[in-house]
C-alpha cells in the first residue's frame, strides 16, 4: 500500500464516519422527542417475546398501557381503590369474592366489559395456570374453584380453600381483563398478536427487536380515581424503542432522543451527571428481590453450609453501590421493605466472610492449593447462570460476586445463557445456581409462588416442608396476624437455611427528560402508568 | 498489492525506518505474550471496587476497569490469548491450504476439479461468515476459533499455493525427476515445494495480521476467551458499555489491537518483498 492509497483510505474512512453522524443527528433533529410534547420516546432494553401480559412476566412495561385491572392499589398503603369493579367484597372467610363490575366499559375493539367476560377471563387464567404456560397468575390463582357471572353486573370467583392474597392479585397487570375475541385464540395465538384491553393506549405497530408502538384510546374514560385524570391519556403516542445497550440508552435521554430510559445503573447515571435537563426517577417494588435461585437438589448445594457461606460470603453493600443507581438497596430480607411481609434480617444476610469460611471449615471442605475448597474429592466449584436480560450490568455484578466468594473458596463459573436457555436450564433441573430477577407482588403469596417448592417454576428443589408447609398455610389464611405469623415462620426457615440468595431489591432506576411530569408507579415498578404522564 | 515505481534510494530509506519500529513494537509484543507476569505491573484479576473506572495514571498507564483492574496488565494477558489463537490459527491454515494446493496443483484432473470447487464455493463466501458458522458449531473457546479463523483463510491460500504448484510442476526440472522414475511424493517434497514456498509464507505473514483482527472480532462478539479471562476483542467489548465515561476502556486496547495489527502487516510486506523479488 502506497502512502497515497493510506492517506486515501483515511479520507474515505473519516468522510464515511462523518455521513454516519451526520445522518444520526439529521434524523434526531426531525423526530425529536423534545419538541413533540404529545409523544412520548422510551427507551427499553429487551423486545418482548410474548405479547400476552398473561403468560410473559417481562411483557410488563407493555401490559399495564392496554389492559385495565379490576382493583387498584395505592402503592403506599395498600389500600385498594375501585377500577374496573365499583365495588367488591370477601365472603366465606376468603372462599369467595365478588365484583361489581363498572358500567360503560369497552374494549378498544367494541366489544363490552359484562361481567361474563370477567368470569371467562379467570376460567382461562386458570387453564393457562393447569397448562404450565402461566407460572405468576398461576400461583395467584391458588385453589381456584371457578368464576361465574351472577348477573349482568356482579362476578363470582370462588375458591376451595380460602385464597388470602386474591385481592391484591387483581391490581396487579397480569391480571388485566382482556377482550372475549382475544379469550377465544390460543394461548400462542395471544402470544404472538397480542391481546385487546379496555386500557388507555392500543397496539400501533410492533417492529421486531426495534420498536413498539402505542397510540391513545379515544373515548377511554375509566381511569381510577387515585391517578387524578378523567378522560383519555394526555399522550398521544408511546413509542417504546428496543435499545439493548444501557450506554445507548442513557446517551438518547442526554441528547433528547428519547424521554425516558429504562434499567439505569451506575454506567448510565454517570453519563447523565451534570447534563441539563435530564433528571432521574426511582420506581420502588414492593416485591421478592432480586435473588440467587438455589438448586437444593444439587450434590454440593444440597449442604447448608455451602449456602450459608454463599449468604454472607458475598458484600452487597459494595456490590449496590458500585454497580447499581442511588436508590437499590442491598436486601435484609427475602422482600424488599414496604412489602407487608417485610422484617429486617439483615444480620442475617451481612457480609461475613470469615463466618462463611468457618462454617465450611465445621463442614468439611477444606481449602485444596488452589484455593478452592475440596471435599472427599468434590470440588466447591458451582456455576451461575444469568442472561443478559437481567438487570443491567449483570455481568460485572456477578464478576464482583464471584471474586468475593473465591475469597471464602468457593468458585463460581459465570454462564451466560439466552432466555430460551435460561427456560430450559429452569424446567430441566439442570443446574446449580441462577439470577432471579425479582418478580412484583406486593403479597405474602409472591414469596410463597418463588420458594414453595411446590409452586416454584425452578425444577430441582427438593422439598423444604418447615417452609413448604406454612406458605401453603398462610394462603388460606384470611387473618392478618395469623397469616403474618405463618410468613414470618417460613421466612425464617428460608434465610437461616438459605434456600436463595438474596441480593438487593429490585427497585428500577430511570432516566428522564425534565419535561416529563407525572410518571407514576402502581406497586410494581415494571408498570409504569403512562396514562397520566405529561410533556411540558 | 501497489507496485511502488519510486526512485530505489527512497525506497530503500522508508524500507529500513518503518520495520525497525513495527518490529520492535512486534518484539513488545511478543514478550508480553511469551511473559505477561513479567511485563504486567498488577494481577489481571486482582479487583478493588473502589479504584473502579479511573483513568490512566502513572500508577494506572491504562486505567482500571469497571471492577478495578489495571487495564494495562488484562491487555498485556490478552496479548497472548489474542496472538496465540492466531498463530494457532495461521499453522492450521498453513498445513491445509499446502496440503490442498500441492494436491490439486501436481496431481490436476478430477483431483484439482473437485478440491477448486470446494474452495471456489468457500471463497464465495465471507470469511468472517465462514469463522462465524464453524464457532457456533463448535462453540466457544481458544482452539475452536483458532480452527474456525484458520479454516476461513485456507481457500485464499491453497488458491494460491496451487498457481505457484502449476507454475513449479511445468519447470525442467521437475520434468527431469520425473523423467528420473522418482517416485511422486518425492517429487512433490523435494523439487515442487521448496520452490513454491516462498510467495506462501509471505501471504501467510500477511495473513497473520488479518487473522489476529478476526480472531479479535469474534472475541469482541462473544465467540472467543470468555471473560473474566483477557482477550483484546473481548476487553474492547466489554468497554462499550462506559464508553461515554471511560473512553480508555476501548480506545487503549483498540490502539494496542490496530498497532499490532499494522505492524504485522509491515513486516509480513518487508518479508513478501524480499521472498518474491528474486523468484
Amino acid at each position: 500500500m502506497s502512502r497515497a492509497t493510506l492517506t486515501r483510505l483515511f479520507a474515505a474512512s473519516g468522510a464515511a464516519a462523518l455521513l454516519l453522524t451526520g445522518c444520526t443527528s439529521g434524523v434526531d433533529a426531525s423526530a425529536g422527542a423534545g419538541a413533540d410534547t404529545t409523544r412520548l420516546r422510551v427507551a427499553y432494553g429487551w423486545y418482548p417475546t410474548c405479547f400476552d401480559y398473561g403468560q410473559s412476566n417481562p411483557f410488563a412495561l407493555f401490559g399495564r398501557q392496554v389492559l385495565d385491572t379490576l382493583l387498584s392499589e395505592d402503592p403506599e398503603t395498600g389500600e385498594f381503590e375501585p377500577y374496573l369493579a365499583k365495588s367488591w367484597k370477601s365472603l366465606d372467610g376468603g372462599r369467595a369474592y365478588e365484583f361489581t363490575i363498572r358500567d360503560g366499559v369497552t374494549f378498544s375493539n367494541g366489544e363490552k366489559l359484562t361481567a361474563q367476560v370477567v368470569a371467562d377471563n379467570f376460567e382461562t387464567l386458570w387453564k393457562l395456570a393447569e397448562q404450565g404456560v402461566s407460572p405468576t397468575p398461576g400461583a395467584y390463582l391458588r385453589n381456584y374453584d371457578r368464576a361465574e357471572a351472577l348477573d349482568a353486573r356482579t362476578v363470582r370467583v370462588s375458591f376451595k380453600k380460602p385464597n388470602a392474597g386474591f385481592l391484591q392479585a387483581n391490581s396487579e397487570g397480569q391480571f388485566g381483563i382482556i377482550a372475549p375475541e382475544s379469550l377465544a385464540k390460543s394461548p400462542k395465538e395471544r402470544c404472538a398478536e397480542g391481546t385487546i384491553g379496555s386500557g388507555p393506549f392500543v397496539l400501533d405497530e410492533a417492529v421486531q427487536d426495534e420498536r413498539v408502538e402505542y397510540v391513545k384510546r379515544e373515548g377511554y374514560d375509566w381511569a381510577p380515581d387515585a391517578y387524578g385524570r378523567d378522560g383519555a391519556a394526555s399522550l398521544e403516542r408511546v413509542t417504546i424503542q428496543i435499545v439493548p445497550e444501557e450506554s445507548l440508552r442513557a446517551a438518547g435521554v442526554v441528547s433528547g432522543e428519547y424521554d425516558l430510559a429504562y434499567s439505569m445503573t451506575e454506567t448510565g447515571l454517570a453519563q447523565a451527571k451534570g447534563q441539563n435537563g435530564v433528571k432521574t426517577v426511582l420506581a420502588s417494588d414492593r416485591s421478592v428481590v432480586n435473588t440467587f435461585v438455589v438448586n437444593t437438589a444439587d450434590p454440593v448445594l444440597a449442604d447448608p453450609a455451602v449456602r450459608q457461606a454463599i449468604q454472607r460470603g458475598i458484600n452487597r453493600e459494595e456490590l449496590v453501590s458500585a454497580f447499581y443507581g442511588k436508590g437499590v438497596e442491598p436486601a435484609t430480607d427475602v422482600v424488599s421493605p414496604g412489602h407487608p411481609s417485610y422484617k429486617d434480617r439483615g444480620e442475617l444476610l451481612g457480609h461475613d466472610p470469615e463466618y462463611s469460611a468457618s462454617v465450611l471449615d465445621r463442614a468439611g471442605w477444606v481449602k485444596g492449593k488452589d484455593g478452592i475448597r475440596v471435599k472427599d474429592g468434590q470440588q466447591l466449584r458451582l456455576s451461575l447462570a444469568f442472561s443478559a436480560g437481567d438487570i443491567g450490568s449483570a455481568e460485572s455484578g456477578w464478576e464482583y460476586v464471584k471474586n468475593g466468594l473465591a475469597d471464602i473458596g468457593v468458585a463460581i463459573d459465570l454462564k451466560r445463557v439466552s432466555d430460551a436457555e435460561q427456560a430450559d436450564l429452569r424446567k430441566s433441573g439442570k443446574w446449580q445456581l441462577a439470577v432471579y430477577q425479582g418478580a412484583s407482588r406486593g403479597d405474602a403469596d409472591g414469596i410463597a409462588a418463588f420458594y414453595s417448592t411446590r409452586l416454584s417454576t425452578w425444577a430441582g428443589q427438593s422439598p423444604r416442608p418447615k417452609a413448604d408447609g406454612p406458605l401453603a398455610e398462610q394462603a388460606a389464611t384470611v387473618d392478618p396476624e395469623k397469616r403474618h405469623s405463618l410468613v414470618d415462620r417460613a421466612v425464617t426457615e428460608i434465610v437461616t437455611q438459605a434456600y436463595g440468595i438474596p441480593l438487593f431489591d429490585s427497585a428500577q432506576v430511570l432516566l428522564a427528560r425534565s419535561a416529563v411530569r407525572d410518571l407514576t408507579f402502581p406497586v410494581n415498578a415494571w408498570e409504569p402508568i403512562l396514562y397520566r404522564v405529561t410533556k411540558k | 498489492m501497489t507496485v511502488t515505481t519510486a526512485p530505489p534510494i527512497t525506497s530503500r530509506r522508508r524500507a529500513s525506518s518503518v520495520p525497525v519500529l513495527a518490529l520492535a513494537f512486534l518484539g513488545l509484543a511478543g514478550v508480553a505474550a511469551l511473559l505477561p507476569k513479567a511485563v504486567a505491573p498488577h494481577d489481571p484479576f486482582a479487583q478493588d471496587v473502589s479504584q473502579r473506572l479511573r483513568p490512566p495514571s502513572a500508577e494506572h498507564l491504562f486505567g482500571t476497569d469497571e471492577l478495578g483492574r489495571d487495564l494495562l496488565s488484562r491487555v498485556v494477558h490478552g496479548t497472548q490469548a489474542s496472538l496465540s489463537i492466531a498463530l494457532l490459527a495461521v499453522a492450521f491454515a498453513f498445513v491445509a491450504s499446502l496440503v490442498i494446493g500441492l494436491t490439486a496443483g501436481y496431481f490436476g484432473g478430477v483431483v484439482d476439479r473437485v478440491l477448486m470447487a470446494v474452495v471456489d464455493v468457500l471463497l464465495a463466501l465471507p470469511s468472517l461468515l465462514i469463522s462465524l458458522l464453524i464457532v457456533s458449531g463448535l462453540g466457544t473457546g481458544a482452539v475452536n476459533l483458532a480452527v474456525a479463523v484458520g479454516i476461513a483463510s485456507v481457500p485464499a491460500l491453497a488458491r494460491v499455493t496451487r498457481a505457484e504448484v502449476l507454475g513449479v510442476s511445468a519447470r525442467t526440472f521437475v520434468e527431469a525427476a520425473k523423467g528420473f522414475g522418482l517416485p511422486g511424493r518425492r517429487v512433490l517434497l523435494r523439487h515442487v515445494l521448496p520452490h513454491a514456498r516462498g510467495p506462501i509464507t509471505a501471504l501467510v505473514a500477511l495473513e497473520l495480521a488479518t487473522m489476529v483482527l478476526s480472531v479479535s472480532a469474534l472475541s469482541f462478539l462473544g465467540y472467543g476467551t470468555q471473560p473474566p479471562d483477557p482477550e483484546w476483542g473481548n476487553l474492547i467489548a466489554g468497554g462499550r458499555d462506559y464508553f461515554a465515561t471511560a473512553w480508555w476502556l476501548t480506545t487503549l486496547p483498540g490502539a494496542v489491537l490496530a498497532g499490532v495489527v499494522l505492524a504485522l502487516h509491515r513486516v509480513g510486506r518487508g518479508l513478501g518483498g524480499s521472498e518474491v523479488g528474486p523468484a
